[in-house]
């Protein structure tokens, strides 16, 4: 199974060097082309900025669900499970109207009549928070099944031991929720940079993601070694991040919690 | 704060002991409802003593230990400790060691960093901390597992580990959550002498929960027997196990013989009493006055009855034998009565082996009062 | 129909083709390639699939299988551009006989030699409009032009009509909307600043990037497809922008305000070709000889709102709709008919990186 991935992809690389010349011809444009670089780092300023925001809602969301009693994770779960249920084109388009002209945000403004509301779309806060919106469930669920796991006995005999409820959760809970989290911010991370509709739905001129710029080059101008050069680059600093991150936190951090007294 | 370390003699008395005092404890399962887990529940535990709560599942043992230590609140009462109130108290602030039914032992941090966390958590560093680490794994016989993490121990192993974490910041009561449940019988029973001699050692004031009647008897000084959140009977192992103080604490712990029957003479409070059972006439000692007329159990435990009748003034009784193992120390055997009681008996063989024939005639015979009345 | 853009440079030896169109087969296009050999009595012909080709089946392709009794098989959603003849000429592997390019791709499919020649003795002109509709390697039938289009309900009947208003802040203000797309934006900007039509190729790079910076902050949507375009206006989250001529018809005809404006318009065509040595050639001639006709032309474009290119189909359109179309005697003379031709053949990649570069910083 490892060759069927692996075959296209390097039908791929190979095709960044070959087509239509051999050489390095698309890599020194990418590298001279100012553009590039910084499509690049917008594209990953923007991931990163959104990962972070979804870590940080949804590591209390798969909390509660996780330690608040059945219902509340019956609630939690379903309200985030229910994005899916509707494509990743509509639950966009219904950020447009939430977001945009007429929408409740902007009716709310003229109500009131105060001044002009704040644009909320068609810039970095509509790409973000649309993204954000999407990537969510992926944070929550990855996290949920870490947290979801963890015994409850393990904060109980914390404090049983002296260690108050914020002691008791950043010694001993957070830590065996770190593969979660792991998990969590690399998918995360990873979907957002490859992401196309939901920025170019959302964001302005300069939320230009790579992905636009690959699929302008394959479909548009079809150039494809130019394409394929610029996945490569894609899938580059991917592995790279995922080699710092390994390298940081460990491999503890990547790997589950064995269950107590397991032996 | 005293982190446990040995006196001159390298004895680990050093530590001050506690008393405990359940008063009126209750807990609703719901705050509106009107059912308890637990009910007015009063209990004075000795300083050094240790105490079981024996019950089954659903009798509110853990719900009340669970209150002691803090992680569930109470509807009315309170616990105090050297006759302050707790109540008041978050879990980390009532200085209580905890064994939990899995061990919980942390299972990012090693060995020595699980014993050490209560430490960490006063405050206390460096050489002190790690010298009272060594001391713990010393005194839970597993020198130099400090390194070591949870999940390369066996259950044994953890089990004082957690043993250990529990004890080394000097807590003024143990409590324990049938934290040899996960264990084979070999391994509790030598565990069990372990803890034993540790808690006696150290003198600590502990609770231990269990639904295993023969452990509650191996280690307590007292047994609290609970059922539906009521406490049955508080008793030295064998004041609850001769004098049961319902048919509830009789059947629970052990084998009960149980005949049913109607008082034919009354007794006074500790006196003996006489009772129309099964076809005969046989005395009864009771704890309370029993009036004539009343229906009451006569409850023998099956050791103390023989089988092959003796002297007089023995309290008998006429039965056809209906099954006989031979268990190494002693034979078991039933014995139907006449009114249809199932009896069970005990043979010692002790005196050489008795063989015992399947649907002979046998009488039962004991000492007499020996038989309790049981009303309840 | 949608303008395509394609490889710029034709100097591709035949052995790299081969291998970069193998590559490409590999690395999976979106169908299973249909081997298909000639067959006397069938024509295969690739569509967008969609209420775009079902539309295309029932005025087009339907009619022509009733009138001929040749039978049309219809490939959906593949890719229709010079790439994938290219492809197919290579490869000597044709899915379909026929399809229709955009403006751009057509120019450059033709010139790099990939299509078959129209036999104009099957293609008649009787009923045709040669002058718009024929040439050498393909047959148009349906147009598309850009316009802007405004809400009447903020500027009333006096809104921006040429691309000078468009830029025109002071006197139209308002959000904007504009096609995320290198070579119609560009040809606007000099549209913008003056130029006159026929000045407009070879386009001046710095002239329209200079001019393009004047708007660059009351662009709030670019948007990148053609429902997206009619969301910004109808919803009003812009006030103007440029729409597809047959996106902006449909819209007026569901009743929202708006004015199309056609005087800085630029109209291209969309054009059937058929790949060199298709194996059905001449039914798919047969076939553009019908399809070019007054009548299907009429009811494609009363379908799509797009223009005909058959100028004898406007009379048999509705005329209510005749307004609407783009080829319609008072809107086809106000637009830009040039394409641009070999111009985009040089500098299509170099125009897209100057844009983005423009667009992002």
């Amino acid at each position: 199974m490892t060759a069927a991935l692996f075959y296209p992809l390097s039908l791929m690389v190979w095709r960044s060097f070959s087509d239509p010349e051999l050489g390095f011809q698309h890599y020194l444009r990418l590298a001279e082309q100012p553009v590039y670089l910084r499509i690049t780092l917008t594209t990953l300023e923007v991931s990163a900025i959104v990962t972070l925001a979804c870590l940080l809602i949804g590591y209390p969301v798969a909390y509660a669900a996780s330690n608040r009693g059945p219902r509340m994770r019956l609630i939690l779960l379903a309200t985030v499970m229910m994005p899916f249920w509707t494509s990743l084109l509509v639950r966009t388009y219904a950020f447009m109207v939430i977001l945009g002209q007429g929408g409740p945000f902007t009716s709310l403004f003229d109500i009131l009549a105060w001044q002009e509301p704040p644009r909320l779309i068609y810039n970095r806060f509509g790409a973000i928070l649309g993204m954000i919106y999407v990537m969510l469930p992926f944070m929550v669920m990855t996290i949920f099944a870490v947290t979801s796991e963890i015994d409850a006995n393990y904060r109980k005999a914390a404090r049983s031991l002296g260690a108050g409820p914020w002691r008791a959760f950043t010694d001993v809970y957070l830590p065996q929720s770190y593969p979660g989290i792991t998990g969590g911010v690399l998918l995360v991370f990873i979907v957002s940079i490859g992401f196309y509709v939901t920025p170019a739905l959302l964001g302005g001129r300069k939320e230009t993601f790579i992905a636009q710029v690959i699929q302008l080059n394959v479909q548009e101008i079809i150039n494809w070694g130019f394409a394929a050069g610029l996945a490569v680059v894609l899938l580059i600093v991917t592995m790279t991040l995922l080699l710092v991150y390994d390298r940081l936190l460990g491999h503890e951090s990547v790997m589950r919690p064995r269950g107590v007294g397991s032996e | 704060m005293n982190a446990l370390s040995p006196d001159r003699q390298g004895n680990m008395a050093g530590a001050k002991s506690h008393d405990l005092k359940l008063r009126d404890l209750s807990k609703k399962y719901d705050q509106h409802g009107e059912e308890y887990a637990v009910h007015d529940m009063n209990l004075d535990v000795v300083k050094g003593e240790f105490v079981s709560f024996l019950g089954p599942s659903g009798s509110g043992k853990t719900t009340t230990l669970m209150m002691i230590a803090g992680f569930e609140s109470l509807t009315s009462g309170d616990i105090e400790i050297d006759g302050r109130s707790i109540a008041g108290f978050p879990p980390e602030k009532r200085n209580i060691g905890m064994v939990f039914q899995n061990y919980a032992l942390f299972p990012k941090m090693t060995v020595a960093n699980n014993i050490g966390f209560p430490l960490k958590m006063r405050g206390i560093s460096g050489n002190e901390r790690t010298q009272a680490v060594e001391r713990l794994l010393n005194l839970v016989d597993l020198p130099g597992y400090g390194h070591r993490y949870p999940r390369q121990l066996s259950g044994g192993q953890q089990q004082r580990v957690a043993l250990a974490r529990a004890l080394v910041f000097g807590p003024n009561i143990l409590l324990l959550d049938e934290p040899m449940g996960a264990l084979d019988r070999k391994l509790r029973e030598q565990l069990q002498m372990e803890l034993k001699k540790l808690q006696r050692s150290l003198g600590i004031t502990t609770i231990y929960v269990t639904h295993d009647q023969e452990e509650a008897m191996v280690l307590s000084d007292r047994i609290v027997i609970m059922d539906q959140g009521k406490v049955q009977q508080v008793g030295t192992p064998s004041e609850v196990y001769y004098q049961p103080a319902n048919s509830f604490a009789a059947k629970f712990l052990g084998v009960a013989n149980m005949i049913a029957g109607e008082v034919v003479r009354e007794s006074r409070a500790g006196g003996i009493g006489k009772a129309a059972v099964a076809g005969a006439e046989l005395h009864f000692y009771s704890a309370n006055a029993v009036p004539k007329g009343a229906k009451v159990d006569l409850f023998l435990r099956p050791e103390c009855i023989a089988l092959d009748g003796h002297g007089d003034g023995a309290d008998k009784l006429e039965g056809k034998i209906e099954s006989a193992i031979f268990v190494g120390e002693a034979t078991r055997v039933t014995v139907r009565l006449s009114d249809g009681t199932l009896m069970n008996v005990t043979n010692s063989n002790s005196s050489g082996f008795v063989e015992f024939a399947v649907g002979n005639d046998v009488t039962l015979s004991w000492d007499r009062g020996r038989a309790l009345a049981l009303t309840g | 129909m949608v303008s395509k853009l394609s490889l710029p440079n034709n100097r591709i030896s035949r052995r790299k083709a081969l291998k970069i169109g193998g590559a490409a087969a590999a690395t999976g296009l979106l169908y299973t390639p249909a081997i298909h050999a000639a067959s006397s009595n069938k024509v295969v012909v690739g569509t967008w699939g969609g209420t775009y080709g079902a539309d295309q089946k029932e005025t087009l392709f339907d009619p022509f299988t009733e009138a001929t009794g040749i039978e049309v098989e219809i490939i959906n959603g593949s890719a229709m551009n010079s790439a994938a003849a290219k492809r197919f000429v290579e490869t000597g592997t044709y899915e379909w006989d026929a399809a229709g390019f955009g403006q751009i791709e057509f120019t450059v499919a033709h010139s790099n030699g990939l299509l078959e020649p129209i036999d104009y003795s099957v293609v008649s002109s009787d009923d045709k409009t040669p002058d718009t509709q024929f040439h050498d390697f393909g047959v148009s039938i349906s147009t598309t032009s850009e316009t802007i289009c405004y809400r009447t309900d903020v500027f009333g009947d006096d809104g921006p009509r040429t691309w000078a208003d468009y830029w025109d802040v002071e006197k139209y203000p308002g959000p904007r909307g504009m096609w995320k797309n290198a070579y119609t934006f560009v040809v606007f900007c000099l549209l913008a600043d003056g130029v006159p039509y026929e000045e407009v190729y070879p386009l001046d790079l710095e002239r329209a990037f200079a001019k393009a910076d004047e708007i660059k902050d009351d662009v709030t949507v670019w948007w990148t497809s053609g429902s997206q375009s009619q969301d910004v206006i109808r919803s009003k989250n812009v006030v103007m922008t440029e729409l597809w001529s047959g996106r902006a018809a449909a819209l007026k005809k569901e009743g929202v305000p708006i004015e199309i404006s056609y005087d800085s318009g630029v109209l291209s065509k969309g054009w059937w070709v058929i790949p060199k040595g298709a194996p059905n050639r001449e039914n798919a001639m047969k076939l553009f000889d019908f399809i070019a006709g007054p009548k299907p032309g009429a009811d494609f474009a009363t379908r799509q709102l797009y223009g005909p290119t058959n100028l004898k189909s406007i009379d048999l359109i509705e005329p209510d709709l005749r307004p609407l179309m783009n080829t319609s005697p008072e809107n086809f003379d106000k637009q830009l008919q040039y394409e641009g031709g070999d111009y985009w053949v040089e500098n299509l990649a170099k125009v897209n990186e100057r844009f983005l570069t423009w667009l992002v910083t």
